[in-house]
C-alpha cells in the first residue's frame, strides 16, 4: 500500500471522527457498559475517618448487615474522594460516604446523571492550625506564608482557598504570594514539625493531632464561619442507577445509617472505644483517647445533609476557579426522599 | 534529517485508525463517558491548556527539573562508576546495590524524599537523580571496565596517562556503551519526574494529570498522558536515537553498513 | 645499504629477563634469562616457536609488562615504564575506531601537544608514505586489515620513536600485501635508521627484513641462536640466495617446534 493511500485512508478516518464529534456533541449513542446492578448485593464504599464513623462502626461490627438482611453487603476501603467516586463511576460500588467537595465534583462530570446524595453523615470537624511560632496573629499576617490542605480539591482545600480569597489574599499560582501545598495528613504532621509549612486547614482528628504534637494552636474553628456552626463534611451518595433500581434496598441502609447515627451520640463514650477498635481492625491503628474526645468535641455526627452548606461550598468552589468556566448548577444532586420517610416511620423530625 | 516518507504514512495511519477506534468505543459506550471521553472531549481539554498556558508552562518546569537532577545524575553516577573502578572493593560492593536500587520503583523515594529533604524542588530532584543514577554508575562501572586492555595499552604506549589517557582514551572508548545507560537513566529519570510531579509538586506536566484526576476531568488527564507519551518519544528518538546511532555508525557497529 | 658490522652504540639491553605465567593452579616460566643486545640501527627480528614468549618479551621491553629477574638498558637508562620511545606496533593494530585514520596516527602528536598543522603535516607524511593518503578521513571498521596494519605503521613511525617494536604485524594478511609490505618496510628503515625489533613465525619474512635473526628456544625461553643476515638490501622474498639463511635458522628452529609440540599442556 503506498504510502499516499495511507495518508487518504488516515484522513478520511480522522474527517470522519471529527464530523461525528460535532454532530453527536460527545454524547455516546449507545450505552454498553455494564450498569447493572444487582438486588441481593450492595457495594458501599467508606473512608476509614472519624467522619465516617457510623460506617467505620456500622460495617465492621455487623449492625448495616442485620438491618439488611438477605441482602448482601460488601465493602470497600478509600483514601480520598476521587477514587471513591471513580469507582462509583466504574459501577465497582453503588453506595458510598464521601466528602462534600468530590460530591459536587461528581455531580457535574456527570451532568448530574450518575448520582445522588441521599444522607448526611456528619458536620463541622475542620479546623485552620497554625505554628505556634509561626508569627501569625491575625488574618493580616498571611503574606508570604505556606500552607497545607489533604487534597487539592477537596472540602478542606477548598475552605481554606475561599478563605483567603475572602480576605484578600492570592495562592502563588494566581500571582499571590500565599502557597497553598495539598498534601497527604499524615505528611502535614511532618511538614509542621519540621517547620516547612506555616499552617494548614485540616479535618478532624488532625486538627486535635497537630495541636498535641506540632507546637500548633487552632487558629480558626471552621464552625465559625457557617451559620450555627453547621457545614456538611461527610456524606452519602449513591449511583443514581442503583437507587433507581433498588429504593428499597437504598431504604434499609438508610435506616441502618439513622439508627447508628442515634446510637453513637446517646453513647458517646462507648462510641468512641468501639470506633477504635473498628478502626484497628481497618489500618493496624488507633487514635488517642483524648485526640478523640477533642477531635469530637468540634463536630457532630448526624444525618441531616446541611444543604446550604453544599450549596456554598460549590459557589466558593467555582470562585476559586475549580469547577470549570460556567457557575454550576447542582440544584438537583439532593434526592432524600427515602430518608424522610424513614425518618416519619421513626418519629423523627424530617430534612427539609 | 531525512524523513522517510513511507515510516511518516503508517505512523498517520497507526494513529489515525487509534483514534477512530476510540471514536467508536466512545459511540458504543462501552465505558461510561465520564470514565472515557471522547476523542473531541480531550482535545477541548488541550485547547484549554494550551490557551491557558498552563500546558507550556508546565512542560517548561518538568523540563527543566527534569534536566537539572539528570545532569547531576550523570556528573554524580559517573564519579561514583570511577571510583568504583578505581577501588576495587568498593566496586564490588557497590555493584550489588546499584543492581538493586536499579529498579527501584521512582515513587517509592517519594515519602523518604519528603521527609529527608522537602517538600519541594530539591525533595523533586532527589527522587529524580535516585531513579536514574545508578543506570549511570552500573554502566559507567562495565564500560570502562569492558574497554579492551589492548586500547590502553596502546595509549600508554603513546605517552597518554593520567587525566590525558582519560579524556582521550577512557571516555571516547566508553562512549557507545555508556550512551545505553544514559538512554536507560533518561527513561528512568522521566517516569521519576511524572511521579514525583503527581505526588509532591503543585506545577508541572505530573501535576496537571493530577488536577485532571483529582477533578474528575478525564479529558484533562488523557491529554496530559498522550503530552507525557509525545515527549518522552521525542526526546528518545530524536535526541538519544539519533546520538547512539551516530557513534554506532563510526565505529562500524551499524546494521547498515 | 647497511651492514652487521656497521652498528657500534648499544641502543638496548635486555639483561636475565625472566617472566611466569600464572596457569590455573601453576606457574610456568615462559622467559627463562633472556639476554639479547640491540645497537642502534639494526634490524632485529625475533622468531621462536608458539607461545615462547616472544610477544611478552616485546611487551617487557617497551615497558607495558615488567621483568621479574633482570632489566632492560635502554640508552644506558633501565626501563621501567611504557615510553613513546619504544613504540610497539601489536598484532591486532589496535587502532582507536572512534577516530578517523588520520586522528589516529595524530593521537601521540596530540597527547604530545603537538599543534595542529604539524600533526596534520606529519601524519599527512606517514600516511603518504604508506600509500593511504586516499583515506585520511575514513573510519577504521572502512579498511581491510592490511590497510589497518599500515595505519598501525604510520602511527608508530610519526611517533619518531628511538625504537620500533612490532609484534608479528603481518600475520592476518594475505600473501600479496605482505610481500607489498616486506619491500616497504625495508625502505622505511633505510629512510629512518630506526631500530627496530621485529618479532614473526615466519621464517623468510625474518630473512628478508633482519640485519639479525634471534632464535628463542621453546619454554622456558632463553636466546638459543643469533644468526647475522649478511646480505645486500633490497631483498626480496623469492630470491633464492635467501634460502640459505634460512635453513640456518631452520636448523636451530624446528627442535624447538618440536619439543614446543610434545609439551603442550
Amino acid at each position: 500500500m503506498n504510502p499516499k493511500i495511507k495518508f487518504a485512508i488516515a484522513g478520511a478516518i480522522i474527517a470522519s471522527v471529527i464530523a461525528v464529534s460535532l454532530v453527536s456533541n460527545s454524547e455516546s449513542l449507545f450505552s454498553l457498559n455494564d450498569t447493572t446492578t444487582r438486588a441481593d448485593v450492595v457495594r458501599i464504599g467508606y473512608f476509614p475517618n472519624i467522619n465516617h464513623a457510623q460506617a467505620v462502626i456500622g460495617l465492621g461490627n455487623g449492625d448495616f448487615q442485620k438491618a439488611l438482611g438477605n441482602v448482601k453487603v460488601e465493602t470497600q476501603i478509600f483514601n480520598a474522594g476521587p477514587s471513591a467516586i471513580e469507582a462509583l463511576f466504574a459501577n465497582q460500588i453503588d453506595v458510598t460516604y464521601v466528602g462534600s467537595n468530590p460530591a459536587i465534583n461528581g455531580y457535574i462530570k456527570s451532568d448530574g446523571e450518575s448520582l445522588r446524595i441521599i444522607a448526611g453523615a456528619a458536620s463541622g470537624g475542620a479546623v485552620f492550625v497554625v505554628r505556634n511560632d509561626a508569627e501569625i496573629n491575625s488574618v493580616d499576617d498571611f503574606s508570604g506564608k505556606k500552607f497545607s490542605s489533604p487534597q487539592l480539591g477537596n472540602t478542606q482545600d477548598v475552605a481554606l482557598r475561599a478563605y483567603l480569597l475572602k480576605n484578600g489574599y492570592k495562592t502563588t499560582e494566581n500571582g499571590g504570594n500565599v502557597e497553598v501545598i495539598p498534601v497527604k495528613n499524615a505528611d502535614i504532621l511532618t511538614l509542621m514539625l519540621k517547620k516547612e509549612i506555616d499552617g494548614a486547614w485540616v479535618p478532624e482528628p488532625w486538627g486535635a493531632k497537630l495541636v498535641k504534637e506540632a507546637n500548633s494552636r487552632i487558629f480558626l474553628d471552621e464552625r465559625d464561619l457557617w451559620p450555627q456552626g453547621k457545614f456538611v463534611t461527610a456524606h452519602i451518595i449513591v449511583s443514581t442507577e442503583y437507587l433507581k433500581n433498588h429504593p428499597d434496598v437504598v431504604k434499609k441502609l438508610l435506616a441502618a445509617h439513622v439508627d447508628e447515627t442515634q446510637w453513637i451520640n446517646q453513647n458517646k463514650e462507648e462510641s468512641f472505644k468501639v470506633f477504635n477498635a473498628e478502626l484497628e481492625k481497618l489500618t493496624g491503628k488507633t487514635i488517642p483517647e483524648d485526640e478523640l474526645q477533642e477531635a469530637f468535641s468540634r463536630m457532630e455526627i448526624t444525618y441531616d445533609p446541611v444543604k446550604e452548606s453544599l450549596f456554598k461550598s460549590a459557589s466558593d468552589a467555582f470562585d476559586i476557579g475549580f469547577l470549570g468556566d460556567v457557575r454550576p448548577d447542582i440544584s438537583g444532586i439532593y434526592d432524600l426522599k427515602l430518608l424522610n420517610e424513614v425518618l416519619e416511620e421513626k418519629g423523627l423530625e424530617q430534612i427539609p | 534529517m531525512k524523513i522517510d516518507l513511507d515510516d511518516v504514512a503508517n505512523a498517520v495511519l497507526f494513529f489515525a485508525v487509534f483514534i477512530g477506534i476510540w471514536q467508536l468505543v466512545f459511540v458504543l459506550g462501552i465505558w461510561p463517558k465520564v470514565s472515557l471521553p471522547s476523542p473531541y472531549a480531550v482535545a477541548e481539554s488541550f485547547a484549554e491548556v494550551i490557551l491557558n498556558y498552563t500546558l507550556f508552562t508546565g512542560i517548561g518546569i518538568t523540563l527543566g527539573r527534569l534536566v537539572i537532577g539528570f545532569l547531576i545524575s550523570i556528573a554524580l553516577g559517573t564519579v561514583i562508576g570511577l571510583a568504583m573502578i578505581k577501588f576495587k572493593g568498593f566496586g564490588k560492593t557497590m555493584s550489588s546495590i546499584s543492581a538493586g536500587l536499579l529498579s527501584f520503583p521512582s515513587i517509592a523515594w517519594v515519602p523518604f524524599s519528603i521527609l529527608l529533604i522537602g517538600f519541594n524542588d530539591a525533595g523533586i530532584l532527589f527522587v529524580v537523580i535516585m531513579s536514574s543514577i545508578f543506570s549511570i554508575t552500573i554502566s559507567t562501572y562495565s564500560s570502562v571496565r569492558n574497554i579492551p586492555p589492548i586500547y590502553i595499552d596502546a595509549a600508554r604506549n603513546m605517552g597518554a596517562k593520567g587525566l590525558s589517557l582519560f579524556l582521550h582514551l577512557t571516555i571516547p572508548a566508553a562512549t557507545p556503551s555508556l550512551i545505553i545507560g544514559i538512554r536507560q537513566g533518561w527513561s528512568f529519570a522521566w517516569h521519576a519526574i511524572i511521579g514525583a510531579e503527581i505526588l509532591m509538586s503543585i506545577v508541572g506536566l505530573g501535576h496537571i494529570l493530577s488536577v485532571g484526576r483529582e477533578f474528575q476531568d478525564m479529558g484533562l488527564v488523557i491529554a496530559s498522558m498522550i503530552t507525557i507519551f509525545t515527549i518522552g518519544l521525542l526526546v528518545d528518538r530524536l535526541l538519544l536515537f539519533k546520538l547512539e546511532e551516530k557513534i554506532r555508525s563510526r565505529w562500524g557497529l551499524s546494521s547498515d553498513r | 645499504m647497511l651492514y652487521a658490522g656497521d652498528f657500534q652504540l648499544t641502543k638496548l639491553e635486555a639483561k636475565n629477563i625472566t617472566k611466569y605465567f600464572q596457569h590455573e593452579t601453576h606457574r610456568i616460566k615462559a622467559l627463562d634469562g633472556i639476554n639479547l643486545k640491540v645497537e642502534d640501527g639494526e634490524f632485529v627480528c625475533i622468531v621462536g616457536p608458539s607461545g615462547c614468549g616472544k610477544s611478552t618479551f616485546l611487551r617487557i621491553v617497551s615497558g607495558l609488562d615488567t621483568t621479574e629477574e633482570g632489566e632492560v638498558i635502554f640508552d644506558g637508562k633501565p626501563v621501567n615504564t611504557t615510553s613513546p620511545e619504544r613504540i610497539l606496533v601489536f598484532q591486532e593494530g589496535a587502532l582507536f575506531p572512534w577516530l578517523t585514520v588520520s586522528d589516529n596516527v595524530e593521537f601521540g602528536l596530540k597527547i604530545a601537544g603537538v599543534p595542529k598543522d604539524e600533526r596534520r603535516e606529519i601524519s599527512s607524511r606517514y600516511l603518504d608514505m604508506m600509500q593511504l593518503t586516499k583515506f585520511a578521513n575514513s573510519y577504521t571498521y572502512q579498511l581491510s586489515t592490511g590497510m589497518k596494519q599500515r595505519v598501525a605503521i604510520a602511527r608508530a613511525l610519526a611517533m619518531d620513536p628511538d625504537v620500533l617494536l612490532m609484534d608479528e604485524p603481518f600475520a592476518a594478511l594475505d600473501a600479496q600485501t605482505r610481500d607489498l609490505l616486506l619491500v616497504e618496510m625495508q625502505l622505511i628503515w633505510e629512510r629512518t635508521k630506526k631500530t627496530i625489533i621485529f618479532v614473526t613465525h615466519n621464517v623468510a619474512e625474518a630473512v628478508v627484513l633482519g640485519t639479525k635473526v634471534v632464535v628463542f628456544s621453546n619454554r622456558p625461553s632463553v636466546v638459543k641462536k643469533e644468526i647475522v643476515i649478511d646480505y645486500r638490501r633490497p631483498r626480496l622474498v623469492e630470491d633464492q640466495n635467501l634460502a640459505k639463511f634460512q635453513q640456518d635458522v631452520m636448523k636451530e628452529l624446528r627442535p624447538e617446534v618440536k619439543a614446543g609440540s610434545k609439551n603442550q599442556s
